[in-house]
């Protein structure tokens, strides 16, 4: 047999992605549709990051007012928030607790009956629920996720990777990619699609090597505006391995230190220390480094010997860690070890209405795709989101396949769109691994990290030029292995180029972003979110003021301004 | 980072390979010791690997892999009755792997693939007897390697028992004929209306005379036997086999009102549900076994209570009650015992225990033989089968061989294409003159019980394929809808793939999230703690010069 033949299939609604997000939506839009089909590159039924992290959720309780909450956000997100969307969030966010509750995943409660929670940065009504032991709490309820999928009748199928949407050039009719481990094709006509890919990042190891893009690259070539990209995740890890749980040590008595064992983050925000966002931490481990205070590691000594309890991962994979490090003479609480800033993945996402609709007709998105955050995080935050916007995207997503007949699927169309990739298989040529690693090395600069200037900036865009032009075309997969992982490449080119386009765009400094050029708020000029999009094959750049006067909370106070940096813009 | 599999513990699950979300692993399945389906499956058919090809996506190489073993999974994976089921590990872990299912999607798969012209390798011309399951399977190994075959069938249209004997809602008729079309296309010739034989059209004989090097004789089982009681003349009798030919001809008996039919077999089952469809209005089935010793396989008399048929065990026909020469009724005697205490066939009566069922048709359904009288010249034949040697499938005269029932006694349809092919190796390596048997007698040893996975693997649901109702319109369309794509992959997904062992094939990739070593039932995995190093912030910071 010559011909290797496509799979076809055939569905109401198409959700690329079995994270927490597409289950969420998958299971929600069963509840109205014949046929719901979800798709990950990964395994079937997986989980996606969800089921590797803590599990812990940021919910608002019934006794809790929504104006506080959002006070807090717009505080945290020094005014930029999207108050719409977080509101509907956090309104939401109780019932999705519930659900969980219901399936049987009770959340930690004290002797008295009450919710355990861990306050998060220092912020007054932001505060997480957690479940024990601590390790299971993502794997639970990835399971529980997965059992409700399947009770509804969700089809699953898993190492299929989604190329790109396919369209009538109004409205979605389907998607194309292929097989991850036989480079067969795929080809799946839909009613709608919903993008529940995660947004992606640079690959980093500790368990984010998963969504590389790919989402952000199918959302860009449907025509998707895509939104908050000069914001990037900057997490604090242990240099050698991987530790899951921070957000939930650092409020509880750990600290960080330089070598002169001095809790330095006090220096920088004696109201907050190290109890803020680690995207501040990170800023000041570079200035420790500059001062010659580095290396910088992590404290759990003052933490009380019942929160160590608590805190200890029992089971999961963070529990199997722990236990082997300790077989390996490294206990986490009781030794000071080593860590370091490490840039993970964007915090920019596809721009989508309340109910998750994007600019294209039938195309949703749900969960960390669309990322509403500018660059600053919380523990619990993203199960908090992915479960209120998934189930919302599903619902809606399933009222528009109601709503609207079944339009043909061009599948010479797929097929053309999908050769473009597939001319490289069978190939041989540039590693593709390569190419994601360049993109990472040029993203781990600490001009670009952290203390972004338009110097560094500037260089990172001329790099990414020069890799699209000399390197891109002429990467190779011998196999479909390495096929998978060049449209992860070419997706993290893409990935790079708005992020540092974005963030030399905005030309001042607040929340995750921090120009050491422009280190003041600016609200004057960048009140505003800055968007991209592809328009004739070009990229098109445009800010959208963020519109203070119709949202409930009017910012007043910045957390930004609990910290003070030295002025480094003479510097060097 | 992953850093070793320890391949002593490995038991070839695949659970690593199922749920690495970096797609580190990779199975090699070709090992010494075969998994249990492998062992079980009449064709020897490489389950384990086609499998696993199928859990990579790799539904087309499975296919062709398929047809290193069986040409027809088309029609196995709708006909066979899966004895690799039976032994699946899977089934105590929850259920077994849908083997035929998955089966059934590989043969639509090649249906529509167009075939290809074999090469033309060999002058001797091959004459095959028969064009059942044996024959065709025969001719198309012997196709493939280059040999001019042509089958020779004595009724109008080629495919034997699964084109006569088996019914229309089980196998349609354009399966069978895509099959056809697939061997001619290949090269191979048909001669249809010919009956071979001594005082027949054309003797094996003049098939010598004719060039032909080597003769293959696959003439089945498909004469229906009979009985001799009270009533049997009777408007309204029929002869189980006889039945089940009529009714894929253009002129189906005409069924009214209750039916009976006797015998226990899978084509009392055929023949039971076939009146059905035909518009019976009650079918009953009876037959001398208890019902849990109803030869028939489990999975057709599920599909009989399905229809509706009423099953009657242990009760053997005394006499058919007839009205003005038709059939009335049938009165039976409950049977007591079925074999004597040498272990014969003898079945007991009690004749003061009777049932009478009232009918319009009475099916006899009790076995099935061989005509064979026209080869009693040529080949020896002992109790209605032709001899044949046990691996060669030679028979008594050189240049002729036999497969299929008419060599076996009824059997099954995968048996009758294992023996064809084998057949076709043997013919291969006579008129080579290479030796017949070689190593084929050898087998290869079975994944012991103790190292079959099974402990700590998750459950996941079986997939069935959806039983159709009957349509008043069409009563003989299909009745099975084969699974769906994901539901396939899904079902290759449930197989254990036992005996395999893992490899890690992309280490790089790994993101140190100890999936693997958590989900490894068999503790063979280990991963390190450290994760790779990239490019660090810090270490690119100077210090500034105070």
């Amino acid at each position: 047999m010559k011909e290797t033949r496509g799979y076809e299939y055939s569905t109401d609604l198409l959700v690329i992605g079995c994270g927490f997000s597409g289950m969420w939506a998958a299971m929600r839009a069963k509840d109205f549709l014949d046929d719901v089909l979800v798709v990950d590159k990964g395994p079937r039924d997986w989980g996606g990051l969800g089921g590797l992290s803590g599990g812990d959720m940021i919910v608002k309780q019934p006794d809790m007012n929504l104006d506080d909450l959002l006070d807090d956000l717009v505080y945290y997100y020094d005014g930029l928030a999207d108050q719409r969307i977080l509101g509907q969030i956090l309104t939401q966010s109780y019932e999705r607790f519930m659900d969980f509750e219901n399936w049987g995943h009770k959340f930690v409660r004290n002797d008295k009956g009450e919710l355990c929670f861990i306050p998060q940065r220092a912020l007054d009504h932001m505060r997480y629920y957690y479940y024990h032991p601590y390790g299971m709490g993502g794997i639970e309820k990835a399971r529980l996720l997965k059992q409700e999928c399947e009770k509804r009748g969700v089809r699953r199928l898993g190492r299929t990777v989604i190329t790109d949407v396919i369209t009538d050039g109004e409205r979605v009719t389907g998607a194309v990619g292929f097989h991850s481990q036989s480079g067969v094709p795929v080809f799946i006509k839909a009613r709608a699609v919903l993008l529940a890919t995660n947004t992606g990042g640079w690959k980093p190891s500790y368990h984010q090597n998963t969504p590389a893009s790919e989402g952000v690259s199918i959302a860009w070539n449907a025509g998707c505006a895509m939104r908050n990209f000069e914001f990037w995740k900057v997490w604090n890890v242990p240099v050698d391995f991987a530790w899951e749980g921070q957000t939930g040590l650092l409020p509880k008595g750990a600290r960080f230190l330089n070598n002169k064992g001095e809790d330095f983050m006090r220096k920088y925000s004696p109201k907050f220390g190290a109890k803020a966002d680690p995207h501040y931490n990170t800023r000041g481990m570079v200035c420790e480094v500059r001062a010659g205070n580095g290396p910088i590691v992590f404290d759990c000594s003052q933490m009380k010997p019942e929160d160590v309890e608590t805190m200890r991962p029992r089971a999961g994979w963070m529990g199997l860690n722990d236990k082997k490090l300790r077989a390996m003479g490294i206990d986490f609480f009781a030794q000071k070890l080593q860590w370091m800033p490490q840039v993970r993945h964007t915090y920019g996402g596809i721009v989508a209405d309340l109910d998750g609709s994007t600019a294209v007709k039938g195309l949703y998105a749900a969960g960390l795709a669309r990322n509403p955050d500018p660059g600053v995080y919380m523990g619990g935050w993203a199960t908090c989101i992915t479960a209120t916007t998934g189930y919302s995207a599903g619902e809606a997503a399933a009222h528009f396949v109601q709503g609207h007949d079944a339009v043909p699927f061009d599948k010479a169309l797929a097929a053309e769109k999908l050769n473009g990739l597939l001319k490289y298989l069978g190939r041989d040529g540039i590693a593709p691994k390569d190419v994601i690693d360049d993109m990472r090395t040029v993203m781990s600069a600490p001009d670009i990290a952290l203390m972004k200037t338009g110097r560094g900036l500037t260089r990172g865009l001329d790099r990414v030029a020069e890799v699209r032009e000399e390197f891109a075309p002429r990467m190779g997969a011998r196999d479909a292995h390495e096929l998978a992982k060049l449209f992860e490449a070419q997706s993290t080119i893409l990935l790079t180029d708005l992020s540092l386009t974005a963030a030399l765009t905005r030309k001042e400094s607040r929340a995750g972003h921090f120009r050491e050029d422009f280190p003041e708020r600016d609200n004057a000029h960048w009140l505003k979110w800055i968007e991209q999009k592809q328009v004739d094959g070009r990229r098109e750049l445009h800010t959208v003021p963020v519109p203070i006067d119709e949202y409930p909370v009017k910012p007043y106070r910045y957390y930004m301004d609990n910290f003070n940096w030295p002025d480094h813009r003479h510097a060097g | 980072m992953i850093q070793s599999i320890d391949p002593a513990a490995c038991t070839g699950c695949g659970t690593c390979t199922k749920t690495c979300p970096l797609d580190v692993f990779r199975l090699v399945t070709q090992q010494e010791e075969i998994s249990p389906c492998m062992a079980a499956c009449p064709a020897g058919v490489d389950i384990r690997r086609n499998n696993y090809l199928i859990q990579q996506g790799r539904l087309d190489e499975a296919a062709q892999n398929f047809l290193n073993f069986n040409p027809f999974p088309v029609i196995t994976g709708r006909v066979c009755f899966h004895p690799c089921e039976s032994k699946c590990s899977r089934a105590k872990v929850d259920e077994a792997v849908n083997i035929n299912a998955v089966e059934q999607v590989l043969g639509d798969r090649l249906m529509d693939i167009p075939q290809e012209a074999a090469v033309q390798r060999h002058i001797t011309r091959v004459a095959v007897i028969g064009s059942g399951p044996a024959g065709l399977s025969c001719a198309w190994y012997l196709a493939q390697m280059g040999y001019p075959v042509t089958v020779f069938e004595a009724k109008p249209f080629p495919g034997g028992m699964l084109r006569y004997d088996i019914p229309a809602y089980r196998l349609p008729d354009e399966v069978i004929a895509s099959q056809v079309e697939r061997l001619e296309r290949l090269g191979v010739k048909f001669c249809c209306n010919t009956l071979v034989g001594d005082n027949a059209d054309v003797s094996i004989s003049d098939l010598k005379k004719r060039g032909f090097k080597a003769v293959m004789l696959a003439p089945g089982a498909s004469a229906a036997r009979k009985v001799d009681i009270e009533g049997v003349e009777a408007e309204g009798v029929h002869w189980g086999l006889d039945f089940l030919c009529a009714c894929r001809s253009d002129e189906k008996p005409e069924i009214s009102g209750d039916v009976v039919v006797i015998g226990g077999g899978d084509v009392a089952v055929d023949a039971a549900i076939t009146a059905k469809r035909l518009g019976a209005s009650r079918v009953h089935m009876a037959c001398l076994e208890s019902r849990d010793a109803m030869p028939a396989y489990p999975h057709n008399q599920k599909d009989a209570e399905n229809e509706g048929v009423e099953f009657h065990c242990g009760f053997g026909p005394a006499r058919i009650l007839t009205e003005d020469g038709r059939v009335s009724g049938i009165e039976l005697f409950a049977c007591t015992s079925l074999k004597d205490e040498s272990g014969r066939f003898n079945p007991q009566f009690d004749e003061s225990s009777k049932l009478h069922l009232a009918a319009s048709h009475v099916i006899f359904a009790i076995g099935q033989k061989s005509e064979l009288d026209g080869f009693a010249g040529d080949v020896t034949v002992e109790r209605g089968r032709i001899t044949t040697e046990e691996v060669t499938f030679a028979t008594s005269a050189w240049g002729i061989f036999a497969a299929g029932d008419a060599a076996t006694g009824p059997s099954s349809v995968v048996s009758a294409i294992a023996g064809g092919r084998e057949c076709a190796i043997s013919i291969d390596r006579m008129l080579k003159g290479a030796d017949m048997t070689g190593e084929r007698a050898r087998k290869r040893p079975c994944v012991p019980e103790e190292k079959l996975p099974g402990e700590g693997i998750r459950h996941e649901p079986r997939h069935e394929r959806e039983l159709l109702p009957a349509d008043p319109e069409h009563p003989f369309a299909e009745h099975t809808k084969p699974l769906d794509m994901e539901a396939c992959f899904a079902e290759a997904l449930r197989c254990m793939t036992c005996g395999s062992k893992s490899r890690i094939t992309y280490t790089d990739d790994c993101m140190t999230c100890f999936n693997c070593e958590l989900n490894c039932p068999s503790g063979a995995i280990f991963v390190h703690p450290f994760k790779e190093r990239f490019a660090r912030t810090l270490d690119q910071i100077e210090v500034a010069k105070s």
